[in-house]
């Protein structure tokens, strides 16, 4: 991980939800950080906040959502510090969204090409012509059938991997630093999964685009991420390189994670699948002690009262007292 | 019984957790933490209990007799003018008859009229909108040939002509006004029928041999209910207002029994110089319609069901 | 598209031919037309007479297929009042009402969609609580209560408009002010809940996300979308002022075809009535037929293809 010419680096990002009955923490002291070009990829079940962070990023919270950071930086610049009106300037044009659903995300009656173009002619201020070049070198990237005709065509006369893949190409019409993708795969079929992240990858790769990939999909996560950061209960519980996480999961949550995936050719231990026992706990404010406490198998008194402080050691960091002493260089320290 | 669409659905906590849950509230709980934050719904249901007993009590609490007429006294001006008096606090009309008593017994007229009709036209509707929901095809092609033959006659000319052939009775009053609108109710319930008949615990519940009656009464009608209540105070204040233009008409409410919308009629030609003749009634009118339609549009608000959260 | 458009026409004939036999039943329920007809001092034979005079000694089936053999071929009977032809009566006034119609409708659309768009862009602001309150207050309000106060205070106090009549113009300031602001408050609500349902759905987060500015997305993403079903209700608001400006009619001593009808109700003229229910009902199906051609016309899920 490159220290100074960071992409991005978020810390201490908190994202609080007033509801009727109280006020739901559902991002707590999240880091996030990347580099040009670099994969991270947040991984976590339903619910554990991922997707609320990576909507932070764009503003795009609901309305009875309140977000604070400690540090959210952009290109070196200070991200936070923006205005709504100065915000806009980068949204779409340096940063850019991949929602979950394509059917929805579009407008059903405006035509896929005008919804293509938009974002081109509202940043760049070129012409049609232009934004249309671009437009069809896009799709023809992203393999679309037919792309002259697509555009004007309209969403709901596409099928959903199309419909994505277009989605793509609408996030990346303006060359985009950095591209936070909501489950880009998750409601299409799976064998049109594999093809659509293998686009969406070489793309990447040509532009240099740094890409935050949120999904539940641990397949997905081995085949895509340069890093993983995982979440659970609002807060990141985990985070390295793919192949660290992978083969030396340092939190409990993790390694239960892992042992939930059938991963052929490794043997099953005990002969059966990993489950994780209880399920998640409400977001409210004001838990005590470890998180993951009620479902861990490890868990001692102390892990219930004191929240664990977070372990660092060659480039992993993790959430858990657990391996503290085992690891050597592990040194604790504020934030994921 | 399975309720639709649970706004309450959160995870529960697990073992050794701290207990309060504020996101976790019982649908019963949201609806009273709503209607608590709700000033339209409060305002509302004080005015229209206020106007309500009122209604009930008139013959109590009015001072004279509604159609008692005194030609000695007639047109008085109301107690704020300098030459009434507090005996008549409004004033008297043409026929010496107290006003204030008369607007009185008029909430009386509109409070029963505007409430029967409501309930029977959610009664009929309802039952109609639901049977075509339910059981599709044919049923629910005589259903919609129904809806759209009464979406194309002209509302307000029907009514007039029904009132002419069966006399001005406030039975008939009542029933006409329900004939103006139950189409509401079936198109809702209809609706809402065909989107619970295809969920998951519906077609289990078939499948195990329940029969239709109890899917209805179990399943289909407690999902409705918080919606036809909601109608029915939408459309009490309508029926209140349609009776009110009716009686305007003289097709309504036939005199000496006053409604409100009568003693607009009445008034009318002393428009110019005795309006409050015309005010008075209007804004008992206004008031009851407003607080009505408050109440109701108070009670959509906190029964929603979130779809999008 | 054109297999849905024939159903919907089949089904609106239907509809058509059952209201025209309402409509002329309508009158006919009291039981005995003739007698009502021939007055209360009538002897029996005056009301043979009577009966004999207007066809009422006819089989009722035979009446009604008499009467749509007529409406079919333009002859719409004689008013039993006036004995004018219907058909006449009714040209006369039709644009009376027309223009009331078209008057209110375009001051609902265009006070009540404006006015919705911008409370939607700014939800629980003092404009969006305003546009709440004034739809409601305008539901609140009788129309013909409020019409009178019109008159007191704008042509009899300030002298400004004529009370009465139809003879310019300014006659019908009134009248289409006050039918106007009776039907805006559902257009204001409408529009406002469907911007409201637009402005919270996906697409519209995604063109957020592209930096779109707020008046593109208000009126290019949003509005498309919120606009659907309102050309349906304007299309069916019309119909019910055509039938529903009785009263309004009624207050402003306009002679438009509602006042017809009301006076021809009172007076138990059933062919100006029957005529005039039916006629208003075709318009009501016509019209409805059109907003689905414009919705299909509009919305791009609903062209073939």
């Amino acid at each position: 991980m490159t220290a100074g010419g960071l992409l991005l680096d978020v810390a201490g990002l908190n994202v609080r939800l007033r509801l009727p009955g109280g006020v739901l923490h559902v991002v707590n002291d999240v880091d996030l950080q990347l580099a040009r070009g670099e994969t991270l990829c947040l991984v976590g079940e339903s619910g554990c906040g991922k997707s609320m962070a990576a909507l932070s990023l764009l503003r795009l919270l609901p309305r009875i959502a309140s977000w604070s950071a400690a540090r959210m930086r952009f290109e070196g610049a200070d991200l936070a510090a923006l205005d709504d009106r100065r915000f806009a300037a980068l949204a779409g044009n340096r940063i850019a969204m991949i929602f979950q659903d394509p059917m929805t995300a579009f407008n059903p009656v405006v035509t896929l090409g005008e919804q293509l173009f938009e974002g081109f002619l509202r940043h760049r201020k070129g012409d049609r012509q232009a934004a249309r070049d671009k437009a069809l070198y896009l799709l023809d990237r992203l393999q679309v059938p037919a792309a002259e005709r697509r555009l004007t065509q309209y969403p709901h006369e596409l099928s959903g991997g199309l419909r994505q893949r277009l989605m793509i190409a609408m996030a990346l019409i303006c060359e985009p630093a950095l591209v936070v993708a909501d489950e880009p795969t998750t409601a299409l079929d799976v064998t049109v999964q594999a093809q659509t992240l293998r686009l969406l990858a070489e793309l990447q790769a040509d532009m240099d685009l740094g890409l935050i990939l949120v999904t539940h999909d641990l397949g997905i996560v081995s085949r895509m991420a340069d890093r993983v950061s995982v979440m659970y209960a609002g807060q990141i519980v985990e985070t390295g390189g793919r192949r660290s996480v992978f083969e030396r999961p340092r939190h409990p949550y993790t390694r239960g994670l892992i042992d939930c995936v059938p991963v052929p050719g490794r043997p099953l231990a005990n002969g059966r699948l990993g489950t994780i026992d209880g399920s998640v706990p409400m977001m409210q404010e004001g838990l005590q002690g470890c998180r993951f406490a009620n479902r861990c198998g490890h868990a001692t008194d102390h892990c219930r009262t004191a929240a664990p402080p977070v372990y660092r050691a060659a480039g992993q960091a993790w959430r858990c007292v657990l391996e503290a002493g085992a690891v050597p260089g592990a040194v604790p320290g504020a934030g994921s | 019984m399975t309720r639709i669409a649970d706004p309450a659905a959160g995870t529960r906590p697990g073992r050794g957790e701290a207990s309060p849950e504020p996101a976790a509230l019982t649908p019963n709980q949201l609806i009273l933490h709503r209607a608590k934050r709700h000033p339209g719904l409060q305002i509302g249901g004080a005015v229209t209990l206020l106007i309500v007993l009122a209604a009930l009590l008139a013959p109590w609490i009015a001072p004279h007799d509604p159609i008692q007429q005194d030609l000695l006294a007639k047109l008085r001006p109301p107690v704020w003018d300098p030459k009434g008096g507090w005996d008549h606090l409004f004033g008297t009309d043409i026929y010496g008859r107290d006003f204030f008593s008369r607007i009185l017994y008029g909430a009386r007229v509109s409070v029963v009229i505007g409430f029967f009709a409501a309930l029977i036209s959610a009664i009929v509707g309802s039952a109609i909108g639901i049977l075509g929901g339910y059981f599709g095809g044919r049923v629910d092609a005589v259903v919609m040939y129904l809806v759209n033959v009464k979406l194309a006659l002209p509302g307000l000319m029907v009514a007039l002509a029904l009132v002419s052939v069966t006399g001005g009775s406030i039975l008939a009053l009542v029933l006409v006004l329900a004939f103006l609108f139950w189409d509401r109710y079936a198109i809702v319930c209809r609706a809402v029928t065909q989107q619970i008949r295809v969920q998951d615990y519906v077609q289990a519940a078939v499948a195990t041999g329940a029969s239709n009656s109890r899917i209805l009464l179990s399943e289909v009608l407690p999902n409705l209910t918080s919606q036809i209540i909601v109608l029915m105070s939408l459309e009490m204040a309508l029926a209140i207002i349609v009776e009110a233009s009716l009686s305007f008409l003289g097709l309504g409410v036939q005199p000496p029994t006053p409604s409100w919308g009568l003693l607009i009629a009445e008034g009318r030609q002393f428009l110019f110089f005795k309006p409050s003749l015309i005010v008075i009634p209007g804004i008992a009118i206004f008031l009851l319609v407003l607080a009505i339609s408050l109440l109701g549009d108070g009670l959509r608000d906190v029964t929603a069901t979130e779809g999008k959260e | 598209m054109s297999r849905f458009l024939l159903q919907r026409l089949c089904v609106s004939v239907l509809v058509a031919i059952t209201v025209s036999i309402i409509g002329f039943a309508l009158l006919r329920l009291s039981g005995d037309l003739a007698r009502e007809l021939a007055g209360d001092n009538a002897t029996p034979a005056d009301i043979a007479r009577t009966a004999a005079l207007y066809g009422l000694d006819k089989p009722v089936v035979l009446q009604y297929f008499d009467w749509l053999g007529g409406l079919l071929r333009g002859d719409l009977g004689r008013s039993l009042f006036t004995n004018e032809s219907v058909a006449v009566l009714i040209a006369e006034r039709i644009w009376v009402t027309v223009v009331l119609a078209v008057g209110a409708l375009l001051l609902a659309l265009g006070i009540g969609i404006p006015l919705g768009v911008v409370a939607a862009g700014r939800p629980n602001s003092y404009v969006d609580r305003f546009a709440l309150t004034l739809a409601v207050f305008g539901q609140a309000i009788p129309n013909f209560w409020f019409g009178l106060i019109m008159i007191v205070i704008f042509g009899v106090w300030l002298h400004w408009l004529p009370i009465s009549g139809s003879a310019t113009p300014l006659h019908f300031v009134m009248p289409i002010v006050t039918l106007g602001l009776s039907v805006m408050p559902q257009f204001t609500r409408l529009t406002r809940s469907g911007m409201l349902d637009a402005l919270g759905s996906n697409y519209i987060r995604a063109a957020r996300s592209k930096g779109l500015s707020r008046r593109r997305i208000l009126f290019r993403h949003a509005l498309p979308n919120a606009i659907l079903p309102i050309v349906s209700l304007a299309a069916v608001t019309f119909g019910f002022l055509l039938g529903g400006s009785v009263i309004v009619e009624s207050v402003f001593a306009l002679n438009g075809i509602g006042y017809l009808a009301y006076t021809s109700i009172l007076r138990q003229d059933f062919p100006v009535v029957q005529s005039v229910m039916v006629l208003v009902s075709l318009a009501y199906i016509l019209l409805t037929l059109v907003a689905d051609l414009i919705n299909a016309r509009v919305d791009p899920r609903l062209r073939p293809g």
